[in-house]
This record gives C-alpha cells, structure tokens and sequence, in this order.
C-alpha cells in the first residue's frame, strides 16, 4: 500500500451550531484519526451569578442559551425548591412540564430542520443558504423538493411552538413561567383550548412530516446508520416530573453496552487536564472555575465532565434508549431519529398533559428559602442531562456551578487521555474529500452542538491572552 | 401582517405611505398592519422588486443567540418572507449552510462589492481590550485592514472592519446594546456594548432580553425604506421605546387604585413584586410577545426591566421592587455609582409615586410599608453607602481573597 498522507484542517467557524466553535481534525489517507472540538468563546455565567438573589436564578440562568432557555429555568427552579424541600403543586409541575415540553419541540424543529439537514438536502438558492456546504447531495428532485418544502413549513411550526410556549410562559425565549414553586398562570379553558389547536398543528407536522423526511435521509444515506457511534455509552437525566415523589415521565439511568444502569450524582466529575482552567478533578457541588490561559496541552474552555472518570453521551437518544423507545443503534441517524421520535411523544405527552390540568387547582406556592443551603436541579434538556448545582449562605448565592449536555458531548480529552464523545464519534470516520470533510460535519451536528451552553466561566483577574491551538 | 405593507411602500417608493404613517403604523398593535395589509396587498404583488434587497451579515458576539431564535419567531412577515423578500440576508453565524473558509469569504465579500450598501447586525456583547479574544467568529483569511495583526478574527476586529464599511449598524439584543447579561458584574468576558466598541459610529439600538421580533423586523423595514428611524438618547428606535411598560400596562388601575399582588401567580398590578414597568420603555403590554399570544405581566409575573440599559443588574433583585448594587469593593467612587444607579431607577418609580400620592389606595399601601426580603446591610458596609442606597437592600460580596464578609 502507498504511504498515505497525514494532513491536519481546521473548519473554523463552523455553521449551524449555537456559539463559535472551530474544529480540527487529523486526517491520514481517507480516514479521520483524530479530532479536536474546541468552542471559541467563555462567559463566565456561574461568576455571574454569585451574590445575586436565588429566587432570580431561573431567569437569570435563561439567559444562558436562547435555545434551550427553558431546560435552565427548570433545573434552577428544581434546585432551589430542592433545596427548599418544597412542595410544588401537581397542577404548577404539569403546567411547567407544557411550558418546558413545548420549548424541546421548538428546539427539535429547528435543529432538524434548520441546522441539521442542509447537510443531506440541496436547499433553496437563497442566502444564508448559498454557498452549500456539500456536492454530495443524495435526493432525487422530487424528494428533494419534498425536503425543501418541510424546511418553509418548520420555520413557521417552531414560531408556533414558541407562541404555544408564550401562551402559558409570558413570553418566548426566555420563559418568565419558570419560578422556584410552581407556575404563576393558573389554567383556563380558553388557553387550554387555544394551546390544543396549536398542538394540533405542530402534531401534524411532526408526523406528517418530521418522521418520513427523517426516514428518506436514512434511505438515502444509508451509511450514517453506521457512521459516528462513539463510546456508546449514555447518560440521562429524570425528566418531567409529576409529583413531588419524584415520579418522573422519562427515567434517569445510564446505558452501557446496550444495558441500562441506574445513575449515582455523587458519582459525576469534571475534569480540566485539557481546560483552560485551574485545578484536577472536582465535584460540582464544590468545583471552582479559575481560568489558566497558558496551561500547557489545554484545548478548549469546556471543562470535561466525567461518570466514574468515564467519558458518557448524552442527548435524546440517550433518553429515548433508556426509556425504551429507540434503541436500533447509537450512530449519527440514529441520533436524529431519536430526536424525532421524542417530538412525537412530547407533543402526545403534552395533549395528555393539557387534559389533565385542573381549572381552579392551585399552580403556584411561595417557597421559604433557607438562609444556607444546597440544592441539586437535574433535568433533561433538549440536548440531554443538565444539572444545576446550587449553594447560598446568608440568604445568597454563594455557590453556582453548572453541567450541560453540551459539556457532556463536547468535552475534551481528560487526565487519562480518554477524548470526548464527540471527538471518539468523529475518529476513524472515513472522508471522501480531505479538503471539505462534509463527513465530519454531519456527524458532528448529529449531537445538536450548542456551544453557548458548553463554555463555562472565567475570573476577572485573568490577564493574558489564551494560546491558540 | 407588516410585511406586505413593506413591499407596497417599497413598490411605489413611499408614495403611498409618507414616513410618519409608517411609523403610526409601526407603533399601532398588529391588528392595524394586518387590516392595511389587506387593503394594500393586491397593490403589492405587482410593484414588488426582491432583487433590490439590501445585503445583510449578521454577527454574533457574545451572546446565547436568543436573538436570533425571537428573530426566527417573526411569523408575519415569517422569516422566510424576511429572507426572500426585504433583505439579502448573506452572513448568519448559525443560519448559513456553508462552514469555515467558504463562510468566511461570504462575508469579505459582501464587505468589500457591498461596501456602504450593506447593513451589519450584532448579536451579544463584544469583549474588548485583553479580553478581545475570548470571542473568536472566525478568520481573516489573509486580508489586510484590521486592528491586530492575528489571523483569528475576534469579534471586536469583525465589528469594527465591518462597522467601518456598514450603511447602518443595528445592535439587536441587551448584550449588543449595553452588555446585558454577558456584562453582569463581575463581567468576567469584559463585555461591553456595540455602541462603545464603535464609538465613532451611530449604532441603532434594539434591547430587549431577546429583543421582539417586531422590534427588528420593524427597524430592519424602517432601514430599508426610510433609513435611521427617529432614536432616543440610547439609540432605540422611539416607535417601539417611546414609552414606559408602565404607561402602556393593561394593570395600570390596578396600581392607581392600590390593588396589589401579594405572591406570584395572584392577579393585580406587580409593583410590590418587583415589577420595573415604571422605568423600562417598551411597548410589550400593547405588542405582546409570540405573535400577541401573552406578555410578562399578564403572565402574573412582574416586567424585569430586560430592554433598559444596566439591565441585569440594575434591575435585580427581579422580585423586589429596587435595585440591587453590584460593588465588588466598596470605595469612594462606589458610592457615586451607587446613586447614579438608585437614581435611575428608584427616581423613575418615585415620581410617579409622589405623585399618586395622595390619591387612592396607594397612600395607604405605602404607609404601611413596602416588604423587604433582606435586612439592611451591617454598620461599617453602609456608612459608606448614601441614603438613598442604605434604605434598600444591599448585598454583602466576597472579597478580592474569596473570604465572605458578613
Ligand atoms: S440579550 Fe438576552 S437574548 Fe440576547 S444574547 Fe443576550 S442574553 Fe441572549
Ligand atoms: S408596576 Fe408593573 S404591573 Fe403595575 S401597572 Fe406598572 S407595569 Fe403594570
């Protein structure tokens, strides 16, 4: 065999994801061997936040990812009535779970559709989408025309997820619905009737159209059931919560080789041997983010989240093979498919949810904070496991750290060497053109990248500039 | 419904339309644009040139692109309409297909065959000075004419190789305007606004945590057709910040007759509750927000101040009605700084008080005093502080070496 030829490129910036991001990749003859993620920009949130009231947390917290606000605002309010041992109204956490449900659907819409699949289908001639990303593009015209008229439809579909989301949040991003104690809008059969027949379009489209456009990129890219599997081992988080019991609709658990385990928080790390920042391996609920720009082999400013020192995928799919609704296999479609698959059983989720709301029930109970305290707000969100860890003293925020899924998927190599999920996914991958590794792309976006979410913080102190790979 | 009410001005040149209706237009709710429209829209299809939409990049600075999902929450015009048919949207950080080098040109590009055509929208806050580099959008493929000499294009050098060739300059979003929440204090990425990153330039101002979408649709339109609409001393367009929530609030007698929320989630005005109506200028309570589905207050929640400047931390604690004083050290300054800050907002919702006073319930609600959640500060933290501040609540910090200080 001739010697094959090594090259090293980096995509910078990357589209299509939330946030900038750069990745590099180390190429030899037609086949990834290596591959680095790196997100491109840091703003410091849990800094941010110390010494603030607790109750402005869910908001605050929002603020975070306009894509996913409404998973922050959950988890912060889940901390602090966990902190408080509150007892949150049933009706409160129905009408939190339509409010937090309806924004997953929003965001699955638009990943799908606007983000994701410009990679499989030639879209529409007009900018921002020209110049296409790809020649390899599969669909026949009539397929492709079905493709291109689905992407006009979600634009409208996801505004209309979003005004069902305002409908009982306020407003949308940026959910003033989510409180630490319930929900502030009680019920009325005019809302819910209203939210029922937006429901029913956004039905329409996901089964319609979501499904069977999925299923004709899987024909025709047959070899993205294969492509991007990586460690194959998930983690999810307990979602929608029903009662204050923690009965939940969506399990929490881990998969490993394809069993599903059950899940210790204690038992999560984060480590910052390839981070710009301070320190080794630390809990989250006393972790600390000092930034340390000149830190020798550091990458990337997500730090690297760990289950018992291993690195674990999150997202959809994670929550849809643990609670066993998609468990054909763990590669880049399989990955969209979850999603999809998710949306149908939201938007069932949520028709049952409206139903079952009681008018004159009440939603919303003050909570009583303690002065000092610590709370734990784990919850799924669009791209999988988010947790917020909470501590206040003297009635404050003294403590603020956390993990998103995006850190989870993002994370750079650890202290053993071991590279992120999405960088394991990546190698081995085989690329057709060197040059424009629209493989590497594809199965990247597969995990629904949102680098806002990923960065975490840095100290005002910090002088130098940070070295660039 | 806005939007073919646009292509019929753009057709017929504003003739049919002078400027000043556009703009009562503008202000009016939704409901006006769509009985216009619909007048107006057999007119349209026959005058309407797309090709002459003016070219748009869209950068995005520090920010959690919630601007550009409200912006995408447009529905009439929907974004595609937007897209195909007021402006040549040509560069969008998370919208185009292209990836990498091919982006990047598209950009260069537009800069340099568009130059004084194109129109240059921010997104997030732009860190500056040593911190310029913790905000990386991508490369400079080798072309001259910027600050730094590095090939990593941060966002600072972007915005100000782009805001020197842009026709106009609109920051959308708090973050693009002040600094918002990527500039909370202890502002850890060193944020600041477009404005002060371009201070040589008029930036045209969108806030909002996001901003509405109709606030830039609107702008966006209002720039196309008739240039730099009418702006206030923060550079917002007047049509949508040409008023308090507070004047405009559909709770307003709830509050003039004293009747007040006691907890989240009851009816009644949310002034006790921390609401910031009284100082920030929006028009969200006759806009309303998702295609007029709901709005903050009528959500039972208080209005958090997220389009006025200094907002988060000026509008903090959310739940409780005054202001919440970031000062990492007390000092001299400090205190400066602190009465400018209770200045802006206390005196806002004082006035108003004082003059309410003597009418209706509120004097009595006011007698028998405004709840406050904190104890006031202890004796050496305040001696420093002014009245004004000592009568609200403040906060304790950690000082330099991290120690709480109690
Ligand atoms: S202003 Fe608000 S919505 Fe816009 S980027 Fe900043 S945090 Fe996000
Ligand atoms: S204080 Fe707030 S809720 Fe009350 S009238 Fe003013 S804007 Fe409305």
């Amino acid at each position: 065999m001739s010697k094959e030829i090594k090259k090293t490129i980096t995509i910078n910036p990357i589209a299509r994801v939330h946030g900038d991001a750069t990745m590099t990749l180390e190429i030899k003859g037609d086949k990834i061997i290596r591959a680095r993620t790196t997100s491109l920009y840091v703003r410091g949130f849990e800094k941010i936040l110390v010494g603030r009231d607790p109750l402005d947390a869910p908001y605050l917290t929002q603020r975070i990812c306009g894509i996913c606000s409404a998973a922050h605002g959950v988890a912060a309010s889940l901390a602090l009535e966990n902190m408080a041992q509150a007892k949150v109204p049933n009706n409160g956490l129905l009408l939190r779970n339509i409010a937090f449900a309806v924004d997953i659907i929003m965001n699955h819409i638009t990943f799908l559709y606007v983000l994701a699949l410009p990679d499989y289908f030639r879209p529409p001639s007009v900018s921002p989408l020209v110049p296409n990303p790809t020649k390899d593009y599969r669909l026949p015209a009539q397929y492709n025309q079905q493709l291109g008229q689905s992407y006009l439809q979600a634009l409208t579909m996801r505004a209309i997820a979003h005004q069902l989301a305002a409908l009982w949040s306020g407003k949308a991003p940026h959910q003033h619905g989510m409180l630490a104690g319930g929900f502030p809008l009680p019920p009325t059969a005019e809302r819910v009737l209203e939210s029922l027949s937006l429901l029913a379009q956004l039905k329409g489209f996901i089964i319609d159209r979501m499904l069977p456009d999925l299923e004709l990129v899987g024909e025709f890219y047959p070899e993205y059931w294969l492509l991007g599997q990586g460690y194959g081992r998930l983690i999810s988080y307990p979602t929608f919560p029903l009662d204050n019991r923690g009965t939940t609709v969506f399990k929490g658990g881990r998969v490993v080789a394809g069993k599903v385990l059950p899940l210790c928080p204690d038992k999560i790390t984060e480590d910052v041997t390839r981070s710009w920042y301070r320190g080794g391996e630390e809990a989250p609920a006393t972790g600390h983010t000092d930034i340390e720009p000149d830190k020798d082999g550091a990458y990337s400013w997500i730090k690297a989240p760990r289950y018992q020192g291993l690195p674990y995928e999150t997202g959809p799919l994670a929550r849809m093979w643990i609670n066993g609704y998609w468990r054909r296999g763990l590669s880049a479609l399989d990955r969209l498919m979850a999603r999809a698959v998710e949306a149908k059983l939201i938007v069932n989720l949520i028709e049952d949810w409206l139903n079952q709301i009681q008018l004159r029930a009440p939603t919303f109970k003050p909570i009583k904070l303690p002065r000092e305290g610590r709370g734990l707000g784990l919850t799924g969100a669009m791209r999988g496991a988010l947790g917020h860890w909470v501590e206040i003293r003297g009635g404050r925020i003294a403590h603020y750290q956390i993990i998103t899924p995006s850190a989870w998927n993002y994370s750079p190599a650890d202290a053993k060497g071991q590279p992120g999920p999405v960088e394991k996914a990546l190698e081995k991958t085989p690329v057709a053109d060197p040059d424009n590794p629209v493989e590497a792309g594809r199965i990247l976006r597969s995990f629904d990248p949102c680098y806002s979410c990923a960065v975490h913080t840095v100290t005002a102190k910090q002088e130098k500039l940070w070295r660039v790979l | 419904m806005l939007f073919p009410l646009v292509k019929t001005m753009w057709g017929k040149a504003g003739r049919l339309l002078k400027q000043a209706d556009f703009r009562r237009l503008l202000r009016a709710g939704k409901n006006t644009y769509s009985f216009l429209a619909d007048m107006l829209l057999p007119e349209v299809k026959r005058s309407w040139q797309p090709k002459d939409r003016l070219p748009v990049i869209w950068v995005e600075a520090l920010s959690c692109t919630g601007d550009t999902i409200s912006f995408e929450n447009s529905l009439n015009p929907g974004s595609w309409e937007i897209l195909t048919e007021l402006i040549d949207l040509r560069y969008h950080y998370m919208l185009m297909a292209a990836s990498g080098n091919d982006a990047m040109d598209v950009m260069y590009d537009v800069a340099n065959s568009e130059q004084g055509r194109f129109i240059l929208i921010v997104e997030g806050a732009v860190p500056i000075g040593d911190k310029e580099r913790f905000t990386i959008v991508g490369t400079k493929r080798g072309i001259a004419g910027f600050e730094t000499p590095d090939e990593l294009l941060t966002a600072y050098d972007a915005i100000s190789y782009l805001g020197r060739r842009a026709r106009h300059v609109m920051a959308v979003g708090s973050c693009a305007t002040w600094g918002g929440p990527s500039a909370a204090y202890p502002n850890p990425a060193g944020c600041v606004g477009v404005q002060k990153a371009l201070p040589k330039r008029r930036v045209i101002n969108v806030p909002g945590c996001p901003a509405h979408a109709d606030w830039m649709v609107g702008t966006l339109a209002h720039l196309v057709l008739y240039g730099e609409p009418e702006i206030d001393a923060y550079g917002r367009p007047t049509d949508f910040f040409g008023q308090t929530i507070h004047n405009l609030c559909t709770r307003r007698q709830h509050f003039e007759n004293g009747i007040f929320a006691r907890k989240l989630g009851d009816p009644g005005c949310y002034y006790r509750l921390g609401c910031k109506g009284p100082v920030t200028f929006a028009d969200c309570p006759i806009r309303r927000w998702n295609n007029t589905s709901n709005w903050p207050v009528e959500d039972n929640t208080p209005c958090i101040g997220c389009t006025a400047p200094g907002f988060p931390d000026e509008m903090e604690p959310f739940f409780h009605h005054l202001p919440d004083i970031k000062l990492p050290n007390i000092t001299t300054t400090a205190t400066a700084v602190a009465k400018a800050v209770a200045a802006v907002t206390a005196a806002g919702i004082g006035t108003h008080l004082a003059v309410t006073w003597g009418s209706g319930h509120l004097a009595k609600t006011i007698k028998r005093g405004l709840p406050l959640r904190q104890k006031p500060p202890r004796a050496g933290l305040t001696g420093k502080i002014s009245n004004v501040l000592r009568s609200q609540k403040s906060l304790w910090y950690p000082d330099s070496n991290g120690k709480w200080d109690r």
